[in-house]
């Protein structure tokens, strides 16, 4: 979060399109009248506001400005042109933070139950785990997709647009080595998985000899040696050290 | 040459040669590699097919970080080279791309088949290597024949790299590999399996031989500016020096290859080196014929100083940890 926060800080700095898309803020308000947080809202590129929009007051002043009172500059201070689409970034942003307090909020409830002893009887938060397995992956995509619509629309900031920066292989090119790619990735990763289930629906057997038989042993019975050895060492330096 | 050589300078060279040395890098080890899974054509003992990987399985995708290493410091150090170029044979590229995705599964999953084995895997490595090996070939023979340039940005069609000449270069190549994969096997295997390797590696020695020689041959013949480097500086020289090089590795080979266990396969590389130092030799000073210099594609002067001082610590770590793994796999490899 510290990083986020420095992050956000940045972005401010160099991209203040991105984080006016991010919060949702359209118009810039005036200095010193602070920065509301807008927790839900579908943001209305056409009108240039948020519809249904739920916002708690003076909260994004304190993490985007770290005071009650800092404003950012809106989007409507910026030419149409050079705005991302706005509800992409604004949605796919707060998928990453829920996400993210969600994840939290199962580790410390972890934390908790483990300090209470309750950790490996606690079935709600197991399935919870297994439910949240894939929001790793989801949330890192959301913030990718942030980053990258968000920056919209421009690859060099400011100096390169987009549009410019598009190479001369022709689309339907570019289009079939992409369907080329999913299709080969869905076949490895199905196939993949499917080994992978495979070794992991079949259920471990009682005494069954492990990948490596005796390997265990022969562990226990080096760490023993070397037990011994330092003992002698330490009998022969007469206790000294 | 020496003229447009001489407005180089130092770190544009430097930014060179480590794109060349990266490339010939990726050549010569994953070459091997791919060549070990071409010859699964050949192969049709699912013992020996075991064994034959087991000698790749540890390196494989490790020669591939040569080529991760070549593309991305083509594109931080020559920008211009490397959009030209990926622009011109996007197919070629992405066929390649996909042909290294395959194989390199094919390898990995092959063992977690159930018995008996699902064939699909062993055909799967053999067409990815052969696929690969044949692009990079015919990557080789686009860039040679030349790809049209004008204000920063390829010109020409989509499928202007398609020529018999850049499918010769393919196909060469696929026969090429398969004689350094041969080579490799006479060396890491015993027995029969390494009596049929010595066979496949003369077989296969003889047309790299014609067509490394065809293809500088085609150079000179076809294009003047080539021959006007090869023939034009003190009468011939180089074709005299380069011609004792591959008469001494070829020499090697055909001498060594029925005896020796690492020989053939130092000469093997050897006459790869030869061949790619031809190659160098041909398109110096030109990063992209036929017009695109090395000073042209460079990228700006602190760029290139921050990409070669990083590699000048990323390339000693990789080949160190490379030949860790190439030793710690080491020895004959047996059933």
């Amino acid at each position: 979060m510290i990083a986020g926060d420095k992050h956000g800080e940045n972005t401010l700095e160099h991209q203040p399109q991105k984080i006016a898309a991010i919060e949702g803020a359209w118009p810039t308000r005036p200095p010193g009248s602070s920065e509301p947080m807008v927790v839900f809202g579908v943001p209305d590129m056409r009108e240039h506001r948020n519809r249904f929009e739920v916002a708690i007051p003076r909260v994004a002043s304190l993490y985007l400005r770290h005071n009650l009172s800092g404003t950012v500059r809106g989007l409507d201070d910026f030419p149409s042109a050079d705005i991302p689409p706005v509800p992409v970034v604004f949605f796919a942003f707060r998928l990453m933070v829920g996400l993210g307090l969600l994840m939290i909020a199962a580790g410390v409830a972890g934390a908790v139950l483990r300090w209470r002893g309750r950790l490996y009887r606690a079935r709600w938060l197991q399935q919870a785990m297994v439910g949240l397995t894939p929001s790793g992956f989801v949330a890192m995509l959301a913030g990718w997709v942030v980053t990258e619509v968000g920056r919209q629309p421009f690859t060099v900031y400011g100096l390169l647009r987009t549009a410019q920066s598009v190479s001369l292989v022709a689309a339907h090119a570019v289009a079939g080595s992409a369907f080329a790619i999913v299709l080969v990735y869905v076949a490895v990763f199905g196939i993949g998985f499917g080994y992978l289930w495979r070794l992991v629906s079949k259920p471990a057997q009682h005494k069954q000899q492990g990948p490596h038989p005796g390997l265990v042993e022969r562990l226990d019975a080096g760490r023993h040696q070397h037990k011994r050895e330092r003992e002698r060492d330490a009998a022969a330096h007469g206790g000294s050290q | 040459m020496t003229g447009v050589l001489a407005q180089t300078s130092a770190l544009q060279l430097c930014a060179a040669a480590i794109i060349a040395f990266a490339t010939l890098v990726y050549v010569l080890l994953d070459g091997t590699d791919l060549g070990v899974g071409i010859l699964f054509f050949a192969q049709r003992e699912p013992q020996r097919r075991e064994l034959m990987l087991d000698t790749i399985l540890p390196v494989w995708d490790g020669n591939e970080t040569w080529l991760v290493l070549g593309g991305g410091g083509l594109i931080a150090m020559f920008p211009l080279a490397y959009a030209v170029f990926l622009s011109a044979l996007y197919p070629v590229v992405f066929a390649m791309l996909l042909a290294l995705i395959v194989r390199g599964v094919a390898l990995e999953f092959r063992d977690e088949t159930v018995k008996p084995r699902w064939p699909w895997w062993d055909s799967a490595a053999f067409a990815g290597s052969t696929l690969a090996g044949f692009s990079q070939g015919a990557l080789l023979g686009s860039l040679v024949q030349g790809i049209h340039v004008a204000h920063g940005a390829y010109t020409g069609s989509f499928w202007a790299w398609l020529t018999p000449f850049s499918l010769f270069c393919g196909a060469g190549l696929v026969l090429g590999y398969g004689w350094l994969g041969a080579s490799w096997l006479i060396w890491r295997t015993v027995d029969g399996l390494q009596q049929q390797a010595r066979r496949w590696a003369l077989r296969l020695a003889w047309p790299t031989f014609v067509w490394t020689v065809a293809l500088l041959g085609w150079c000179i013949v076809r294009d003047g500016e080539y021959a006007q480097r090869w023939l034009g500086a003190r009468a011939g020289s180089p074709l005299w020096a380069f011609g004792a090089l591959f008469a001494v590795f070829g020499g090697g080979f055909v001498l060594s290859v029925r005896r020796r266990d690492f020989l053939p396969l130092v000469a093997a590389l050897g006459w790869f080196c030869a061949a790619f130092g031809a190659l160098l030799f041909t398109l110096i000073p030109l990063m992209i014929p036929p017009s695109l210099t090395i000073v042209a594609a460079a990228a700006p002067r602190a760029t290139q100083a921050f990409t070669v001082a990083g590699s000048a610590v990323l390339i000693p770590a990789i080949l160190i940890y490379s030949t860790f793994a190439f030793w710690a796999f080491r020895g004959k490899v047996r059933a």
